[in-house]
């Protein structure tokens, strides 16, 4: 018995292992109609011009429970919201949105680092993160990371 | 007064206890606990207690003097302190097959519990018959790790936070040991493994470091690796739903936390020094901190000798910036693992804490 190490002994017990569903929270499901309501008036806001409502509005409940498709689509009307704004005034509207709405921007600006759209963007996303963090502190970095609904 | 603090060790203090006189410091070191005496104005190692061949995770003391220690070999020892000052260890099978992660006495010094990575909690109390520690096990519904344990005052009830983002409450009623507790917001008729009460936070659930029971016992208090502190009381009329509180709070994580008074929690991690929670009229929320790096002067940066500059070019390459040094504005340098009560009954006026830089300070309230 060399390398007993890599015996699975978890194999023997009768109730063992987590599946994927039973670390799943139960986040509501979402059809892609509403979704997509949602990205509509996020662009409508966005287009008057009014950013910090836009992003308000689309931070409060995000569709963790959409597909992926109504996810990209959220997504990607929340990133035009993130352009809209002026760099100089990042702090403001960050600090316009309560708790909730700041860690969601976290879980969002995160999200978009990973597509293809978000990273043609890294410069913005990126200044977006730093001013938010010197607002916020590191919360919601920390609740991005431990947080199992996700967008 | 100024925190007292103990540079003892060099390697991460998971767990310590002061016995209640507070003359005598014990703290886990690798694989061994450390007796220390601390009455005089340096601390002084009296005793080493060593059985363990991996490292202890958790020690606790009974009532009547009686220590506990758990240790990742996934055994747990009891040591009976002997009229030579020395302590005779008795093994307690638990019946694990991961390493046991946290322990606590009961408040009656009749039974113990013992969290473990094996999705199981071991309750351990004393047969007189066979003069051997029993373990019984509660298994269902944990599905992880459990990472923290407390009593109820009621030496009945156990509260267990754990790594599937679940806290739980507990009956461990044995027959043998217990009188049939009176009934409480919990419960009434409590049978061992009776779960009374299953709290999950809107997240899905991230890892439970630390829970704790109010001095009363009607609500559980628990911090979770999101950085959120939150307490759950349940209503004794079925009729009325429980509260549920959580705090989300931008510090990091916190690993351990001690209720002060029923409206009073000091919390404690990552962040290297104690915060204070209240309960105030509109529900709980972060009022003070104590130790806290943005009022402290760094005073040390006058005196950086050439010496130490060359350290630190040495170590990190490069000097060191304007106003920068390599140690925290804390008193604590690292994670502080554990908070525990040092003085003032029902109402604690100062605290202890040890962390991974190898130090226990007691701080005040």
């Amino acid at each position: 018995m060399e390398d007993w190490r890599r015996i699975d002994i978890d194999a023997y017990d009768p109730d063992r292992g987590l599946t994927e569903e039973d670390l799943r929270p139960a986040a509501a499901p979402v059809t892609s109609q509403e979704v997509s309501t949602k990205a509509q008036q996020v662009r409508t806001l966005s287009g008057r011009g009014s950013f910090g409502d836009s992003l308000a509005y689309a931070l409060t409940d995000p569709p963790y429970g959409a597909d992926e498709g109504s996810k990209a689509l959220y997504l990607s009307s929340v990133l035009e919201a993130l352009q809209g704004v002026k760099q100089s005034e990042i702090p403001e509207v960050v600090k316009s949105l309560d708790r909730d709405q700041q860690d969601a921007l976290i879980k969002v600006i995160y999200r978009g680092m990973e597509t293809k759209d978000g990273q043609k963007q890294g410069g913005l996303l990126l200044s977006w993160f730093d001013k938010t963090i010197e607002v916020t502190g590191n919360g919601p970095i920390v609740r991005y990371m431990s947080d199992k609904r996700v967008l | 007064m100024s925190p007292v603090q103990y540079n003892l060790i060099t390697a991460p203090i998971y767990d310590h206890f002061f016995t209640q006189n507070g003359k005598l410091l014990a703290i886990t070191n690798g694989n061994n606990v450390e007796l220390y005496d601390v009455s005089g104005p340096k601390p002084k190692k009296l005793t080493v207690l060593q059985h363990h061949d991996k490292p202890i995770t958790a020690i606790d003391i009974s009532a009547d003097g009686k220590i506990v220690t758990c240790s990742q070999d996934r055994n747990a020892l009891v040591w009976e302190p002997l009229p030579s000052g020395e302590y005779k260890p008795t093994l307690v099978l638990l019946r694990i097959n991961r390493a046991a992660t946290c322990v606590k006495w009961s408040p009656n010094g009749l039974k113990f519990a013992v969290g473990s990575g094996a999705r199981a909690i071991a309750i351990c109390y004393f047969e007189e018959e066979n003069d051997w520690w029993i373990s019984k096990h509660i298994k269902k519904p944990i599905r992880s790790t459990i990472l923290s344990v407390d009593w109820h005052p009621n030496s009945v009830l156990l509260a267990a936070g754990s790594a599937d983002g679940h806290v739980r409450v507990f009956s461990t009623f044995v027959k043998s040991v217990d009188a049939k507790p009176a009934p409480s917001v919990w419960g009434e008729r409590l049978p061992f493994q009776t779960l009374c009460g299953d709290y999950l936070t809107a997240s899905g659930g991230s890892w439970i470091h630390d829970v704790a029971f109010s001095p009363s016992g009607d609500s559980v208090a628990f911090v979770g690796h999101d950085s959120t502190f939150g307490v759950v009381s349940p209503s004794d009329d079925p009729q009325v739903p429980g509260e549920f509180s959580s705090v989300p709070t931008n510090f990091l994580p916190f690993k351990s936390i001690l209720f002060a008074n029923e409206h009073k929690v000091i919390a404690a991690g990552h962040d290297c020094h104690p915060v204070v929670f209240e309960q105030t009229g509109s529900g709980w929320a972060q009022t003070a901190a104590i130790d806290d790096p943005k009022t402290a002067k760094r005073n040390e940066v006058h005196q950086q000798s050439a010496l130490n500059m060359f350290r630190q070019m040495d170590l990190k390459g490069g000097s060191p910036a304007e106003g920068s040094s390599s140690t925290l504005l804390t008193i604590h340098q690292n994670t502080i693992n554990k908070l525990r009560p040092y003085a003032g009954t029902g109402n604690v006026t100062r605290f202890s804490s040890s962390g991974n830089d190898g130090k226990v300070v007691i701080f005040d309230v």
